[in-house]
Parts: structure tokens; sequence; C-alpha cells
């Protein structure tokens, strides 16, 4: 006899019944919940402060966080926001301590300066050539304002879609498409900047 | 007269650039123009650029981290509301104690009232300490001693 095939659950049903689950004090239950999203908190804490140790820290700053305002959380969003969302707010918070800039310079002086701090001591000579623009840009993307580099994260690497990354950091859509689309035209500037040395 | 405003985002730009990415995430990159084939290199190092990851051992660390001190924080959190109730509760007594007594002197002599009044007494004398008991999380011993 076959086994009846089980409950659908969707993304937000599960969510819910994982929060359902720790808020019962399931054993295991909040393990589970910091495993499944402990790559997109480390990634966005990461991306912002750019320091191991401090990470670690903030990420669980983040998660312990997550434990006592659980019970906040409603379902009318996935979970990956609400996390992100807290990832993100305690990373900046550790960034305005620090009096750290989170944003970027007015457009023209970003894009100068940005050239010529990652022109400054890269070793032309030891690259090959593909490896070479890979590590430019790569330093390019290390180069940038936090809040650039962990909106390209968010959108790229995590593949969210603008709408949730609003909710993720509070800004307007509108403002993300903008950071986005000068972030990476900025990239491609330093990638053309590039090819044009090589050649 | 003033010139029309730049848009911050030119859209055919903006198109390039989401093919790029797309190309770069694995659809379909064939047939890239040279403006979205170099949008389709940036987009690849974003996805390359080196990312840490959380030790293995991180989620249980937190989750031991909140096992351990959810009780300890409860804990404190419950001794300031025993010991904010006991303070209010005196306080009060200090403060209106002579006022309720002098309310009770016409029927001080009355045998019922005297009854009725220790009785109350008792009842809350024995009710109190137990939940201020429990509060401070001595729950195992009002067990024991209903018991």
């Amino acid at each position: 006899m076959t086994q009846p095939p089980p409950p659908f659950h969707g993304p937000i049903e599960a969510d819910q019944a994982l929060v359902a689950a720790v808020l019962a004090g399931k054993t295991g239950a909040f393990e589970t919940l910091v495993r499944n999203y402990q790559g997109l908190c480390w990634h966005v804490v990461d991306r912002m402060v750019r320091h191991p140790d401090d990470t670690r820290e903030l990420c669980q700053e983040a998660f312990l966080r997550i434990h006592q305002t659980l019970h906040q959380y409603r379902g009318e969003s996935p979970l990956k926001s609400w996390i992100g969302q807290v990832a993100y707010s305690v990373a900046r918070r550790y960034l305005e301590r620090k009096r750290i800039p989170i944003a970027e310079l007015p457009a023209d002086e970003e894009g100068t300066s940005l050239i010529e701090r990652v022109g400054d001591g890269f070793d032309l000579e030891a690259s090959v050539a593909d490896e070479e623009i890979g590590a430019h840009l790569h330093a390019s993307i290390e180069a940038l304002p936090p809040l650039q580099r962990t909106l390209l994260t968010l959108y790229h690497l995590e593949e969210m879609p603008i709408v949730e990354i609003a909710r993720v950091t509070g800004l307007a859509e509108g403002t993300i498409k903008s950071h986005l689309f000068r972030s990476r035209k900025l990239l491609r500037d330093i990638l053309e900047s590039r090819i044009g040395v090589r050649a | 007269m003033t010139t029309p405003k730049k848009p911050l985002v030119d859209e055919a730009e903006w198109q390039a650039q989401e093919r790029g990415m797309r190309a770069a995430l694995g659809e379909a990159s064939a047939g890239l123009d040279s403006t979205a084939a170099s949008y389709f290199t940036v987009a690849s190092a974003v996805l390359s650029a080196p990312v840490s990851e959380p030790p293995t051992d991180f989620a249980a660390s937190v989750a031991a981290h909140v096992a351990k001190r959810e009780p300890v924080v409860e804990r404190v959190m419950s001794r300031m509301l025993a010991a904010a109730f006991v303070v209010a509760a005196t306080a009060t007594v200090i403060i209106y104690g002579d006022a309720w007594w002098a309310a009770l002197e016409p029927w001080r002599g009355s045998d019922a009232l005297g009854w009725i009044v220790a009785g109350a007494g008792c009842v809350l004398m024995s009710w109190i300490p137990r939940q201020i008991l429990d509060l401070l999380g001595e729950e195992s011993s009002t067990t024991a001693s209903r018991g």
C-alpha cells in the first residue's frame, strides 16, 4: 500500500512551523533555525563589517536577538527577510559605533577614489590575464562601501529580489536599484579601465 | 530654463546588467552583446568573490548559549519583579496602614469582623509567601510543603 503524500508546506508555512517549534521549546528547533539561516546572516554581517572575529560575535548577537523576539514574527513575510533584517541592523549599528560610513561617497568622487584605492599596490606582473581581472574586480568589490557591498551580495549571491532587500535594509526599492546600478556600472568602468591598461 | 534631470538608472543599461547577471547565474549566455558581456564578467566576479562561511559548530554553540542563558535571564527578571512587589507592598502599608486601621475603628469591637479579618489575614499570610517563593524559583520547596 502506498503512503499518502505528505501535506504541502510552502516556505512561509515551513517557517511558521519552525518558529512554532522554537517557541514551544522543542529540542533542537532553534539549532535547526540557526543552521538554516546562518549562511545568510554570516554573509550580510561579513560583507558589512569585514572583520572575521567581529562577524562571529555579531552573528551570535543577531541570533540571540532573533530568539528573544521570535514571538513577534507574524509570518507575513519569509523568515529569511526577517532574519536578514536583524543581521543587517546589528551590523549597521556596529559600523555606526565604529563611525565607519555605511553608504557611498558622492558619485563623482567615488569612481576616481575607488579606482585609485584598488590600483595601489596591485601587482600586475604577478597575475595572468583572467585571474588578474578577477582579482582586480574582487579587490574593487572589497573597496566598495559596506552598504553597496551588502546589496550586491544579497542580490547576486543570495538571489534576493529587490522587494525583499527593501524589507531587510529598510531602504526604498528605487534607492536599492540605484545603488545596484551604480555599483555594477562602477565595477564595469574599473573592468574596462583594466582592459585598457592591459591593451 | 531648467534642464531635464538625468534619471538615476539608465533602463537599457540596467537590462544589460540583468542579462549579464542571469548569464553568470547559469542562464543562457549565448548572444550577449558587448555591454551585457562585460556585466557578465562583473557578475561572475561578484559570485566568485571570497566569502567566509560560519564555522561548523556555529549553530550548536549559539543554541547552547541560548539554552544556558535563558533560565538566568528569567530568574533575574523574576527576582527583580518579586523585589519590586515586596518594596511596593511594604511602602503601601507604611503610607496607608494608619488610614486603613482608622477606617476599621467603628467595627473593631465586633466579634464577626474580628474573625473575618483574622481569617483573611491567615489566607494572605499563607498565600503571599508562596507566590513570592514561586517567583523566586523555589517551586520545589512549596510543592513539598503542599504535599
